[in-house]
């Protein structure tokens, strides 16, 4: 926004401004809520230095400085222009009492004044610029007209009629914000320019001056900065302030709500977490004679079940070896004339020697047998010389021959 | 209001903040912990309580089980050892046609804590007519015997004593426990 003399101007497109014409809550409040330069041409202004760029102490020289600052009347305002190399920047502002009128009126408290982000942008940046914005005005509608166009019923004709045409004038009036703007080492300045009414210096400073581009000025509005923020955060204090000043018994009972509602809350959860871990407390209470027994009874099923996994565990690590003798009886004919000489069953091997008309035969019967694996001659099968081979057969058996669990036993 | 007016005012903002608001922050987060655990525990508990009835049929099945093994033990009273029950195993082997001998007892070892198992070696000597059944008798006697190893040697000796066994012998028993008075 920009309010100068001849009213307020959005520097946002035409068609962006129409969509906030809408009047709905959120572009009332949005409107509200909007940055307002005020027009060069409404304002006294002054740069200062101070050679410290402690924020502290920058606020406190211009609080000193403010009520005496300004030539003529008026509100004044200051807003940090640059805070670098122990210097702080400062633009000290008058703003006429009629402009601060006319924003109030519009409900505009975000006041800032034209050159401030020029300033901003071309700091150190030394020349003579020449800056020209083109404007779209702002209809803001009175309650009435809204109500009008709103309801369209109750709109006469020739209301309909005036409020059609002062639209379409300024709409049509071609408008535009044109600065000057001085930057040097230690002197920043700006003067309203009127083309209309031109006087020889300025033509000659125009002549010198080089022309912003459209994305410079674009740029420059829509930069972040963070000075921004400190001038947001001073605007809010600020109305805030001016908030409790004029509704001072409203605030009281807005922070006697606030602390109620607060206080309310702190006790409520407090006796409620009280009460809840008092009841589960109780509960407990109540309840353990019977849980002691049911633990009691669940510990001694996990201990049972323990024991009985532990002899289970035993019992299959120690197979009965009948299994193994039956199988080595079944091998045993008149044909192959097989004697055992040795039978060395250990927990998970065996190892058998003898005599046999053909070892390697015995060997293939007993890698046939389910659970023998790793059958294996130890020594290669001698032949006797009263005919037949003498063996020696070592084997690995697991668990697949036999064994007893604990539930079959039970059984 | 005045500058002095805000500073008290923020002063006591801050105060309240400091010993008032955070205190009973802290004091509520901790009795809400409080209070998670105490209903877990809570739960927990009414579980335990609601399943009783499983826990207590299916202590009794597996208590059965239990007794139904350890009934078929030899059983030794509190304060004695079991090397007794092992000899007494080793000699119901002995008949007049096989030796036995060499025999001596390794360890006990306790499964549970009333069941476990002695474990020893011996050597039996004799004719394997009389010493092959003589093993076989052990192991019928499984799983409350058992045998971990088993040498069975052909000896080149008499012909009244042409088998050596080398056995490894477990056997399973039980303690009874003692009553309180």
């Amino acid at each position: 926004m920009l309010l100068g003399q001849n009213g307020l101007f959005c520097l946002s497109s035409h068609q962006h401004l129409k969509k906030q014409q809408n009047n709905n809550f959120i572009d009332k409040l949005r409107f509200h809520v909007s940055k307002c330069f005020i027009a060069r041409d409404s304002y006294w202004e002054n740069i200062v230095h101070y050679p410290t760029a402690n924020i502290i102490e920058v606020y406190k020289i211009i609080t000193a400085e403010l009520p005496q600052v300004s030539p003529i009347k008026g509100h004044t305002y200051a807003y940090i222009v640059n805070l670098s190399n122990n210097k702080a920047t400062v633009l000290y502002c008058c703003f006429s009492e009629e402009i601060v009128s006319a924003a109030k009126a519009h409900k505009l408290w975000r006041l800032l004044p034209e050159s401030l982000p020029y300033y901003r942008y071309l700091f150190n940046k030394q020349g003579l610029y020449f800056s020209s914005v083109a404007l779209t005005p702002f209809h803001y509608l009175t309650k009435k007209e809204n109500g009008l166009i709103q309801k369209d019923h109750g709109l006469t004709k020739k209301e309909s009629v005036l409020i059609k045409e002062r639209s379409s004038i300024e709409d049509n009036a071609q408008h535009t914000s044109e600065l000057l703007l001085k930057i040097e080492a230690d002197k920043l300045s700006s003067l309203p320019v009127n083309k209309n009414n031109l006087d020889m210096f300025t033509t000659a400073m125009l002549a010198e001056s080089s022309t912003l581009e459209k994305n410079d000025i674009h740029q420059l509005f829509n930069k972040f900065n963070p000075l921004n923020v400190l001038d947001f955060g001073h605007h809010v204090i600020e109305k805030v302030t001016q908030l409790v000043k004029k509704q001072s018994h409203l605030t009281s009972y807005v922070a006697i709500v606030l602390l109620t509602s607060i206080l309310t809350f702190m006790i409520g959860k407090s006796l409620f977490l009280s009460w809840h871990e008092s009841h589960l407390t109780q509960l407990i209470a109540e309840s353990k004679v019977t849980a002691n027994k049911s633990l009691k009874l669940s510990n001694e099923l996990k201990k049972i079940k323990n024991d009985i996994d532990n002899i289970n565990t035993n019992l299959a690590g120690h197979p009965p070896r009948t299994q193994l003798l039956r199988i080595l009886i079944t091998l045993v004919n008149k044909d192959n004339q097989l004697k055992f000489s040795t039978i060395d069953i250990s927990p998970s091997q065996m190892q058998i020697r003898g005599t046999i008309t053909n070892a390697a035969s015995l060997l293939s019967a007993l890698s046939k047998v389910t659970g023998f694996n790793q059958v294996a001659f130890n020594t290669p099968p001698a032949t006797l010389r009263k005919g037949g081979e003498g063996f020696n057969i070592q084997l690995h058996f697991n668990d697949n021959i036999t064994h007893y669990t604990y539930q079959e036993l039970t059984q | 209001m005045t500058r002095q007016q805000i500073t008290l005012l923020l002063l006591t903002l801050l105060l309240a903040i400091k010993f008032i608001y955070l205190p009973w922050d802290e004091w509520a987060t901790t009795t809400q912990n409080n209070i998670a655990q105490l209903s877990f525990f809570y739960e927990k508990q009414q579980k335990v309580i609601d399943n009783e009835q499983l826990i207590s049929d299916k202590l009794g099945l597996l208590q059965q089980q239990y007794k139904a093994f350890s009934d078929k033990l030899p059983s030794i009273k509190p304060g004695q050892k079991a090397n007794a029950l092992w000899f007494s195993l080793v000699d119901s082997l002995k008949t007049k046609d096989i030796k036995v001998y060499n025999q001596k007892v390794e360890f006990e070892q306790y499964i549970t804590d009333d069941i476990g198992y002695v474990a020893g070696s011996l050597f039996i000597s004799g004719k394997a007519l009389e010493v092959m059944p003589a093993i076989l008798a052990l192991e019928t006697k499984a799983p409350y015997v058992f045998l971990d190893q088993l040498k069975l040697i052909k000896s080149s000796g008499s012909r009244s004593e042409n088998m050596v066994t080398q056995l490894y012998l477990g056997y399973w028993f039980s303690k009874s426990i003692e009553q309180a008075p």
